[in-house]
């Protein structure tokens, strides 16, 4: 076994358990030596102690601080050196942002996970011993398993297994290894509603979370004593009075402070941004990237090396001017004071010689020099050509497409660098780093998959946002949650709880009512619906499966294709399902694509759709008469319902991840139709007549297949004609009801509308234009003569109709 | 046990490779100081003008006695910091040296303390 001293006293003596002993020895260290100063004033002076009445008992307590004192003093001394050993083996693993001489980073594996090795690598119940180390308790704490739960566990009869034999670079991987190889370990940890995966999450955290914490104590580092701002740096160089009007030092702006943190989000754009600055000419970059990518955290990287010292020496001593577009834009509103300004200011910054100009959103510069008609391209020309300033440009990529494309000429001057959009992987560092902030002022404790669950519904219910700025607000916003109800934990319910409070959807853990609504959820539906069994059950299922958490979550939770000749509760379905699982039938947007058949419909139904979404990202999707629409916008769809969003006009995308999609067609009635008349299985006919819709080309296979369920309704005949009918007079009673009068229709009268509105080609939409036009209008001409009041109770007869 | 079969080896430790440790972080803190007063930038512009402040109007003479005088104060100014910086440099130099022959008697003081204690207690 490699087992070095810092390993050896790092298994038996972890660091925060030294820190804490030290602070206590050192109290006592200055504790003893004050008594130890009042027991030499005691000696030299007795009559003083004397003087004072101090009792003999302290006087002669006070005699044995002297020895106490070196005895604590030694001790502390003692620990001193240890601690220095154990940081000294611990830190020879760390990755240098700055180099040091006689520097050689140890080889894999990782101090923690040699640590943990050490200690279960020859167990024969390697989970008992990771679970009572250090490391190991540190882990299950993030996932909330408490020490009590683990020893019942372990209490409990099971099998015991050795860690298997390998390598193990990194805690997480020895924990990875140590879970599969224990089922019963991962059974315990899934017991506590978390996979293994979780575990192996929260070791990659702990482990990054006690380097952070050896790497600040390493406080005589080049990287943290580089920090320290020297004297002198500015005075060989200009002042740029005037560019100080409209720019500020970078360290200085308020999106300084977060943009340090998102550094660790960036890759290698900042040694790319690096070696493009330090060229002799044309040293200009134009950093392009989605929203929310970490464009400022690419400039603070840039700032901390050069702040540190460790940059190329081209960029030795430059200063990062951050240039207030806005600020310039509202004060110069003629061509002639733009442009003036605009050459006074770059004449200042490039007379100072050391300043990296940044352009936060480099398109509303032109766009501003393009209303007053001016060219920012050709007066920014000579600068951008030469080196006596540099030009750091910052854009959206749905900005850099729609303004700077059409700009060549001025492109070529700049080296484009593209940053990646941050993913929930990206994000996982940062997000944990932010929470140990976030545990650090405000007392709180993060629960590991509370950090995932806030990166996830960063991701899934506001898309289009900064990930990473999103993931940090639910963060921020779960902890005061949780202080508020005096808790230091903060759980993954907290997240969903914010989510669903500020997107209103119901996201959060299950309530038992909400959990009998789903149950129920084919009952409420079919109490709305007449005779479409299979179509309610099929809908009813997706929508459990969403709730459950089961459904793909980066597609829309559930979309179908209802097919079917009018009124046979197509859309009806749709509102049932808007008024039982969402917040009612408000929720519904409905969309007539037979209003969306000419050249611009792409465009028109992008606008609407995006407009509707952003204002309120999740419910009923309707698409009406959705074969009607042109190619483009179908195309549009396999999109929407593969990926579960699109990318509108302005380049940014637009969330349809949470809606349900229902699409309606009347293409194929015919088919349907004849099926019935043959008085054959829709069910067996079916793929018959998907066939038949594909080759007309109402339908094109890639987008049927799309959808979670093609749904065929049937035509509505015989006795569900009758309890239509039904359905249809109770709403009508409800009506009248409200009116303060009480209708009661007979069995006759129920005869008499089916027998009058029996049109299967209409289905209910004719017993509907039926009770409308009969027992509507003999109820109203009731009221109009005065022969029916509220308080009376009124029945028809089908003579009366 | 461990304690005891451990001194051996935290003296190995202690004698070696905390002695190259420590000359690391002597290393650090000579080159925090270099950077700290910019001694390469004000040597390579010890002549330039304070903040490169120049007169572009007026005569050959005007402008003249302008560049002397903003040179002279770059100069003065560069001069402060280099004599701060020798000052700074012996500085840390005398305390580092002072470390380090504390840590090389350092257990030993550990154990001269506890032999002091223990007779101051036992006395």
């Amino acid at each position: 076994m490699n087992e070095n001293l810092g390993i050896t006293t790092e298994r038996i003596f972890p660091l925060p358990e030294r820190i804490r002993l030290a602070r206590v020895l050192w109290f006592f260290v200055f504790f003893f030596c004050v008594g130890a100063l009042f027991s030499a004033v005691g000696a030299t002076s007795p009559e003083l102690f004397a003087r004072l009445a101090i009792p003999a008992g302290v006087v002669r307590v006070l005699s044995f601080s002297v020895g106490l004192f070196y005895l604590t003093l030694a001790l502390s001394c003692a620990l001193f050196l240890i601690n220095a050993c154990v940081s000294s083996y611990a830190q020879s693993g760390t990755r240098l942002f700055i180099r040091e001489p006689w520097w050689r980073a140890a080889p894999a594996p990782s101090f923690d996970a040699r640590v943990m090795l050490a200690s279960v690598g020859d167990s024969a119940d390697a989970f008992s011993v990771w679970s009572t180390s250090f490391l190991g308790r540190e882990i299950l704490a993030r996932l909330g398993i408490t020490p009590t739960a683990v020893s019942t566990f372990l209490e409990q009869s099971r099998s015991r297994i050795s860690l298997p034999v390998g390598e193990y670079a990194t805690l997480s991987t020895l924990t990875a290894a140590l879970f599969n190889a224990d089922q019963g370990a991962a059974i315990f940890l899934a017991s506590h509603g978390t996979a293994a995966s979780g575990a192996v999450e929260a070791a990659a955290w702990v482990e990054r979370q006690m380097e952070t914490v050896r790497r600040e104590k390493r406080w005589w580092s080049r990287e943290r004593l580089g920090r320290i701002r020297g004297i002198g740096k500015t005075w060989s160089y200009g002042s740029a009075w005037r560019l100080s009007r409209y720019a500020r030092e970078f360290s200085d702006t308020p999106i300084f402070a977060r943009a340090r943190s998102e550094v660790a989000l960036v890759g290698n754009a900042i040694d790319q941004l690096e070696s493009v600055l330090s060229r002799t000419r044309e040293s200009n970059a134009l950093l392009v990237g989605e929203a929310g990518s970490a464009r400022e955290g690419v400039i603070a990287g840039l700032a901390a090396r050069i702040a540190s010292g460790g940059i190329f020496p081209a960029l030795e001593h430059k200063r990062i001017a951050v240039f207030d577009v806005t600020a310039f834009a509202a004060e110069m509103k003629t061509k002639s004071a733009f442009e003036g300004e605009l050459v006074r200011v770059m004449n200042d910054a490039a007379r100072a010689g050391n300043l990296i100009m940044v352009f936060p959103n480099f398109p509303e510069l032109i766009e501003s020099a393009t209303e007053v008609g001016s060219d920012v391209g050709a007066l920014l020309a000579d600068y951008l050509s030469g080196s006596r300033v540099q030009i750091i440009a910052l854009a959206e990529s749905g900005a850099y497409h729609t303004t700077l494309s059409p700009h060549r000429e001025l492109l070529t001057r700049f080296e484009r660098i593209m940053l990646p959009a941050p993913n929930e992987k990206t994000v996982l560092p940062y997000a944990q780093d932010e929470a140990l902030r976030i545990e650090a002022s405000q007392r709180v404790f993060f629960l590991s998959p509370t950090v995932e669950t806030a990166i996830q519904a960063a991701g899934r219910y506001f898309m289009g946002e900064s990930l990473a700025d999103k993931t940090a607000d639910l963060l921020h916003e779960a902890a005061v949650a949780a202080r508020k109800e005096h808790r230091r934990a903060v759980v993954p319910a907290d997240v969903l709880a914010i989510v669903q409070a500020r997107a209103g959807i119901p996201v959060a853990a299950l309530s038992s009512a909400e959990r009998a609504t789903l149950l129920e959820l084919e009952g409420t539906l079919r109490r709305r619906v007449i005779g479409q069994e299979r179509a309610l059950a099929a809908v009813a299922g997706a929508l459990r499966r969403a709730r459950a958490g089961v459904a793909n979550p980066k597609r829309p939770f559930g979309s179908f294709l209802f097919l079917g000749p009018t009124g046979v509760g197509k859309t009806e379905t749709a509102k049932a399902l808007a008024g039982a699982f969402f917040d009612g039938e408000d929720t519904i947007r409905r969309i007539d694509f037979s209003e969306y058949r000419t050249a611009d419909a792409l465009e028109r139904i992008m606008k609407t759709l995006s407009e509707s979404l952003r204002e309120r990202p999740y419910g009923v999707l309707l698409l009406d008469e959705f074969e009607k629409t042109t190619t483009e916008v179908r195309h549009l769809f396999l999109q929407i319902l593969d990926e579960g969003f699109f990318t509108d006009a302005g380049g940014k995308k637009v969330n349809c991840r949470n809606l349900l999609i229902i699409a309606t067609s009347n293409a194929g009635s015919d088919l349907i139709w004849e099926v019935g008349k043959r008085g054959a299985e829709l069910a067996e006919e079916k793929a018959r007549i998907v066939d038949v819709l594909v080759q007309k080309g109402a339908f094109t296979p890639e987008l049927l297949n799309r959808f979670d369920g093609v749904i065929l309704f049937e035509p509505l005949t015989g006795k569900n004609l009758r309890a239509v009918a039904e359905m249809l007079l109770k709403k009508l009673v409800g009506r009248m009801q409200e009116k303060g009068i009480l209708f009661i229709p007979t069995a006759r009268i129920v005869d008499a509308v089916v027998e009058a509105g029996s049109n299967p080609h209409f289905g209910a939409r004719a017993m509907q234009r039926a009770i409308q036009d009969r027992v509507e209008r003999a109820l109203a001409d009731k009221i109009l003569r005065g022969s029916l009041r509220p308080g009376d109770r009124v029945e028809l007869s089908p003579e009366e109709l | 046990m461990i304690f005891l079969a451990s001194i051996p080896r935290y003296l190995w430790w202690h004698y070696t490779t905390a002695l190259v440790d420590f000359a690391r972080i002597a290393s650090n803190f000579f080159w925090f100081l270099w950077h700290y007063f910019s001694i390469e930038l004000l040597v390579r512009t010890f002549f330039v003008p304070w903040r490169r402040l120049s007169e572009t109007q007026g005569g050959f003479l005007a402008r003249g006695v302008v560049g002397v005088v903003t040179r002279v104060v770059g100069v003065g100014a560069r001069v402060a910091v280099f004599i701060c910086a020798v000052v700074s440099y012996v500085g840390a130099a005398v305390l580092l040296v002072a470390i380090g022959v504390l840590w090389l008697f350092a257990p030993f003081l550990v154990i001269l303390f506890l032999i002091i204690g223990i007779r101051t207690l036992v006395v």
